[in-house]
C-alpha cells in the first residue's frame, strides 16, 4: 500500500455512467457532424453560389443572412462553402500529423538506443523554433500554396507535441507485464509495438490527434490570413483576411467579420471537448 | 554558483544547434520550394540599378549554382550580422529593419507571457486546490473556450468593439502619432494605451494552457506524500497551499512557459498585423505581399533567434529555483 | 465488549487510550470496515507494537490516533483520549493545535515525505513556527539542534532532501516530529525501503530518545519479529481487530494466536536475511463483507467449526490476551 493512499480523495463519480463518451464528448462530436454535414451539403444550404455578386456592403437581411462583403458576395454562402476548406485541411493536415507523430512516438517510446534519443533531442529542437514562423517561410516561398500544400506543410510540422506524449506513454507501457509477455512468445519487436502497444495507447492517441487537428485548424485559419493560401478558394480564414485588408472594421461590418471566427472557434472547440472528454475518461480508467 | 560546466555546455550547445537548424533551415527552404534567390533579386521591383543588384548577387554568391558555394558565403554573411538587403526598402539592410522592429514584439511577447502566466498560474492554483469548485470550473472552461479561437479573429474583435465602436483605445499602431513634446510619462501613457488591447488577445488566448499546466501540476503535487506530512506538522492552509504546493508545482510549468514562448511568437505575428502593431510580425506580413525574400528570411531567423535566446535564460535561471537540477 | 481488555498499568500514567474505535471506508461498492473495536492504552515512556499483514487496518489506526482521517474514511464510533481529552470529533482547527504538539507521526516511507525544493532545517522550523510564537532565526536554530539530537550534523539544515540518504532523510523526519516534544510518536512503519542495519540503527535511536525524553510510541510494523527485539508490548491485528496482546517476551516465546504464530513464521528475525520464509496462505478477510466469526478461520490450521460461526471471545491470561476459540476455558475471563 501506498503511504497515505486512504487518505485519497476517491475518483469523482461520473455521473454519466463510463460509456464511451460523457455528455460533453457527445457535444463535440455533435459540433463536428453539424459542420460536417454544412461541408458536404454546401450546395444545398448555400443560397447562393460564394463567388456571385450582390450589392457591397449590405447588412443583415431575409436575402442575405449574412449581408454581403465589399464585393458583394452573400456572407452567408461563404461561411457555408468556406466549412470545406476547414474540414478538408484541418482534418487531413490533423490525420497526416497523427501519423506521423504516433509512429515517431511509437518508435522513439519502445526502441531503446542512441537512434531514437538522438530523434527525440531533434524533436525538442524543432519544438523550440515557432512553427507559425517556419511554415510562412515555406508558404512564402511557394510559387502557389493550394489545399494540399497546405495539408502537407501544416501536417509536416505539428505532429512534435504529440509525438512527445505518446513516447511518454510508450514508455510506461513498455515496463508493463503483457509486452514482457508477448516478448516471451516470440513476437516481433513491429508486431508487439503494433498489435500489443498501440491498442493500450489508443485513447492517448486519439485524445492528441483531437488536440491536433484543434490546432491545423487554428493553424490554417492563420495562414490563410497572412495571405498564404489559395485566394480563390473560400475560407474561414481568407474570409477574415479580405475583411480585415478591406477595413470591415472601419465600415462597421460585424456581419462578415464575427460569423466566420465564430465557426472557427466553434468547430475547433468541438475537437477540444471531444479530446479532453477521452483523455479524462482514460485517466479515470487509470485511476480506478 | 549552482550551474555546473557540463550543465552550461549542454544548454549552451543546444542552443547554438538549435540556431544553427534554424539558420540552414532559412537557406534551404526557399530554394527547395523552388524560389531561385537570383532570379527573385533580378526580377524584384524595389531595387532600381542593376549596380546594386551585381553587387547583392556577388555579396552572397548567388551567380554561382553550387549550393554548397551559396551556403557557405550564407552563413559567413549571417555571422557577421548581414541577413542582406531589403528589396522593398532598398537600400536598408534587412537586419537594422529588422533591429528595429524587435523591441515591440519583444515588448508584446514578454508582457503578453508575463501576465498570462500569472493569471494561468493563480487560477491554476487555486483550481486544483479547490478541485471541481467554482474557479476551477469557470477558470478551466473559459480557457479552453479561448483557447479555440484564433488569435488573429479575437484580435480583430477587441479592435471592433474597444477601438471602433466604444473608442476606449486608438485602432492601432504603438505609440501616439506624434510623439514630439510629450514628457516621458506621457509617452509611456501612450505606449501603454497602445499596448493594452494587443497584449490583451494574445493573453486571452495563451492563458488556457498555462493554467492547465500549473492545475495537473498542482493535483500531483497536492497527491504526494510530503503535502500530507506538511499538513500534519499543523501548517495553515495559505501557507501549505503556497510554500508547499505551489513552489513545487511551479517549476515544471516554469519549462511550459519557456515552450510555449514559441506559439506565443507565433500568436504575436497574427496580432501584430492587426494592430498595425510595428514589430515583426508586421515586417512579415508585408514582406510576404511585397515578396521581399530576403526580409521575411531575416524575419524567420530573427524570431528562432529570439525564443532560442529566451530559452536559454529560462535554463540558465531554472538551476537558481530548483536545488534539485544541477546535482541530479 | 468488555472495556478493559489489555493489561492496563495505573490509570494515572496514561498517555493515549483508545476506547471501542470503528472506523469506516465509505467506498462506492460499500462499506469497508477497516478498523472494528480496537481497545488499548498507551502509558508514558512506554513503546508499543502494532503488528499485521498490509490491510489490517493498523496505518488506518494511526492516522485516526493522529487525527488524519479524511473523506472516505471515517470514525463511525469510540473514543481516541489524548491525556484524558476526547479527539475524536474535534475540529480540524483544534486538531491542528493538538497535533505535533502532543501527538506527532513519522509517517509511512518518511524519507519521501519531504518537500524535495526545501531546506531539511526549514521544513523543521516550519513545524516549529505553525505552533510556537518565533522567528524564523530561531526555528532554524531549533531545527538544527533537533538534527543534532538524533544524530545528523547541524549543517544538513541547509541540505535539500535529495542530497541525503534514505536513512538520513528518516532522521530528519523523526527530528522533525520531535520538534515541539510531543508526549506520543507515531512511527508508520518507520523502517520500510530500509536496509537492515540502518532499521536497526534507526530503532536503536528512537529507544535511546524515549529514554532521554519520556514520550511514549506507537510502532507499527507488518515485520512482528522487528517489534519483538524493540518495543514493551505487542498487539497483532488482523482483519480491522485486535487478535492479541501481550509483552515481546511473552509473544515470542508462547505466541496464543495461530495468526500471531504464523507472523512469526513469516519473518527471519532481524538479524538474518531479510526473506519470507513460510508466508501465510491465503488472503485477508474481505472487509467489505466482514465474517461473521474469525477472520482467520479460512487460513488457520487449527479452525474447528465454530470458528466461522461465532467470533471468538477476547481471553486474558495473565498479561497476555487473544481472541481464539483453542483459548476458551483456558483463560481467566
Amino acid at each position: 500500500m501506498r503511504p497515505w493512499a486512504h487518505m485519497r480523495e476517491e475518483p469523482p463519480p461520473t455521473g454519466l455512467g463510463r460509456g464511451w463518451l460523457g455528455g460533453k464528448g457527445w457535444a463535440g462530436v455533435g459540433i463536428i457532424a453539424a459542420f460536417t454535414l454544412m461541408a458536404v451539403f454546401a450546395h444545398g444550404l448555400a443560397h447562393y453560389s460564394p463567388t456571385a455578386t450582390f450589392a457591397a456592403w449590405q447588412p443583415p437581411s431575409t436575402a442575405h443572412w449574412l449581408g454581403t462583403d465589399d464585393y458583394g458576395q452573400d456572407v452567408f454562402s461563404q461561411v457555408v462553402y468556406g466549412s470545406r476548406a476547414s474540414l478538408v485541411v484541418g482534418g487531413l493536415a490533423g490525420l497526416l500529423s497523427g501519423v506521423i507523430g504516433t509512429a515517431v512516438g511509437l518508435v522513439a517510446g519502445y526502441v531503446r538506443g542512441i537512434g531514437s534519443e538522438i530523434l527525440m533531442r531533434f524533436v525538442d529542437l524543432m519544438l523550440v523554433i515557432p512553427a507559425l514562423a517556419l511554415m510562412i517561410i515555406i508558404g512564402a516561398f511557394l510559387p502557389s500554396v493550394g489545399q494540399g500544400a497546405q495539408i502537407l506543410i501544416i501536417g509536416a510540422l505539428s505532429w512534435l507535441w504529440m509525438a512527445r506524449s505518446i513516447r511518454s506513454q510508450v514508455m510506461s507501457e513498455r515496463e508493463r507485464g503483457y509486452v514482457a509477455a508477448a516478448r516471451i512468445v516470440g513476437l516481433s519487436d513491429g508486431e508487439i509495438m503494433l498489435r500489443e502497444v498501440l491498442p493500450n495507447v489508443v485513447p492517448i492517441v486519439i485524445a492528441n490527434l483531437v488536440m491536433v487537428i484543434t490546432a491545423a485548424i487554428l493553424v490554417q485559419a492563420s495562414l490563410n490570413f497572412l495571405g498564404i493560401g489559395n485566394p480563390a478558394t473560400v475560407s474561414w480564414g481568407s474570409m477574415l483576411s479580405l475583411a480585415f485588408t478591406d477595413d470591415a472594421i472601419l465600415q462597421g461590418a460585424w456581419w462578415w467579420i464575427v460569423p466566420p471566427g465564430i465557426c472557427i472557434a466553434l468547430f475547433a472547440y468541438g475537437f477540444v471537448l471531444l479530446g479532453n472528454d477521452v483523455l479524462d475518461r482514460y485517466a479515470r480508467g487509470r485511476e480506478g | 554558483m549552482r550551474y555546473s560546466a557540463r550543465y552550461l555546455a549542454k544548454r549552451v550547445g543546444f542552443a547554438l544547434l538549435t540556431i544553427y537548424l534554424a539558420a540552414t533551415a532559412d537557406f534551404l527552404l526557399p530554394r527547395l520550394m523552388g524560389g531561385n534567390p537570383a532570379q527573385a533579386l533580378a526580377s524584384s521591383t524595389g531595387l532600381a540599378s542593376p549596380a546594386t543588384v551585381a553587387a547583392i548577387t556577388k555579396q552572397f554568391g548567388l551567380s554561382n549554382p553550387n549550393w554548397g558555394y551559396q551556403y557557405g558565403l550564407y552563413l559567413w554573411q549571417l555571422v557577421h550580422g548581414n541577413l542582406g538587403i531589403s528589396y522593398e526598402y532598398y537600400p536598408s539592410p534587412v537586419s537594422t529593419i529588422l533591429l528595429r522592429a524587435l523591441p515591440y514584439t519583444v515588448a508584446l511577447v514578454l508582457s503578453a507571457t508575463v501576465i498570462s502566466f500569472a493569471v494561468g498560474w493563480t487560477l491554476g492554483m487555486i483550481g486544483a486546490w479547490r478541485r471541481g469548485g467554482w474557479v476551477d470550473q469557470v477558470g478551466v472552461s473559459i480557457a479552453f473556450g479561448f483557447y479555440a479561437v484564433p488569435y488573429f479573429w479575437l484580435a480583430m474583435m477587441l479592435v471592433f468593439v474597444f477601438a471602433f465602436l466604444l473608442g476606449w483605445f486608438p485602432m492601432g499602431h504603438a505609440l501616439p502619432s506624434s510623439i514630439t513634446g510629450l514628457t516621458p510619462w506621457q509617452w509611456i501613457a501612450g505606449a501603454v494605451r497602445h499596448g493594452i488591447l494587443p497584449v490583451t488577445s494574445l493573453v486571452l488566448t495563451s492563458t488556457a494552457g498555462h493554467l492547465l499546466l500549473m492545475r495537473n501540476n498542482m493535483l500531483t503535487v497536492l497527491s504526494d506524500d510530503y503535502m500530507q506530512l506538511a499538513r500534519a506538522k499543523g501548517l495553515k492552509p495559505f501557507s501549505l497551499m503556497f510554500r508547499y504546493a505551489a513552489r513545487a508545482a511551479m517549476l515544471p510549468s516554469f519549462t511550459g512557459l519557456m515552450l510555449s514562448l514559441g506559439n506565443v511568437v507565433g500568436g504575436a505575428v497574427v496580432t501584430e498585423i492587426v494592430f498595425s502593431y510595428p514589430g515583426i510580425g508586421l515586417a512579415t506580413y508585408n514582406a510576404i505581399l511585397s515578396h521581399d525574400y530576403p526580409m521575411i528570411q531575416g524575419a524567420f531567423l530573427m524570431l528562432a533567434v529570439a525564443v532560442v535566446a529566451a530559452n536559454l535564460l529560462a535554463d540558465l535561471i531554472y538551476p537558481l529555483l530548483d536545488p534539485r537540477v544541477t546535482l541530479q | 465488549m468488555g472495556v478493559a481488555r489489555t493489561a492496563e498499568g495505573s490509570e494515572r500514567d496514561t498517555v493515549l487510550r483508545v476506547q471501542g474505535l470503528d472506523v469506516d471506508y465509505l467506498t462506492e461498492r460499500g462499506v469497508v470496515a477497516a478498523v472494528r473495536d480496537m481497545t488499548f492504552s498507551l502509558r508514558a515512556g512506554e513503546i508499543v507494537g502494532i503488528a499485521g499483514e498490509s490491510g489490517c487496518g493498523k496505518s488506518t489506526l494511526a492516522h485516526a490516533v493522529c487525527g488524519l482521517l479524511h473523506p472516505p474514511a471515517r470514525i463511525r464510533q469510540g473514543r481516541i483520549e489524548l491525556g484524558g481529552q476526547d479527539l475524536v470529533g474535534l475540529s480540524e482547527r483544534a486538531m491542528r493545535s493538538i497535533r505535533w504538539e502532543r501527538i506527532a507521526i513519522v509517517p509511512q516511507s518518511a524519507m519521501n515525505n519531504l518537500s524535495p525544493v526545501l531546506r531539511i532545517g526549514d521544513q523543521i522550523a516550519d513545524a516549529i513556527l505553525a505552533h510556537r510564537p518565533s522567528t524564523r532565526p530561531q526555528a532554524r536554530e531549533k531545527a538544527r539542534a533537533l538534527l543534532q539530537m538524533v544524530g545528523m550534523l547541524g549543517h544538513h539544515a541547509a541540505s535539500y532532501p535529495h542530497e541525503l540518504s534514505g536513512g538520513m532523510r528518516q532522521r530528519a523526519v523523526i527530528a522533525m516530529a520531535l520538534a515541539l516534544h510531543p508526549e506520543v510518536l507515531v512511527l508508520d512503519e518507520p523502517t520500510t525501503a530500509l536496509d537492515v542495519m540502518v532499521q536497526a540503527t534507526i530503532l536503536g535511536a528512537i529507544r535511546d530518545l524515549r529514554d532521554q525524553l519520556g514520550f511514549a510510541v506507537l510502532l507499527i510494523t507488518h515485520d512482528l519479529p522487528l517489534l519483538l527485539q524493540t518495543v514493551d508490548r505487542i498487539l497483532v491485528m488482523y482483519g480491522g481487530r485486535l487478535v492479541e496482546s501481550g509483552s515481546a517476551d511473552g509473544i515470542w516465546r508462547r505466541p496464543r494466536h495461530p495468526y500471531t504464530q504464523a507472523l512469526l513464521e513469516a519473518f527471519p528475525p532481524l538479524t538474518g536475511p531479510r526473506r519470507r520464509l513460510n508466508a501465510i496462505q491465503g488472503l485477508p478477510p474481505n472487509l467489505l463483507q466482514p465474517p461473521v466469526g474469525c477472520g482467520f478461520a479460512p487460513r488457520c490450521p487449527l479452525t474447528m467449526d465454530r470458528c466461522e460461526e461465532q467470533r471468538p471471545p477476547w481471553t486474558i491470561q495473565g498479561d497476555a490476551a487473544a481472541a481464539c476459540w483453542r483459548l476458551d476455558g483456558e483463560g481467566e475471563a
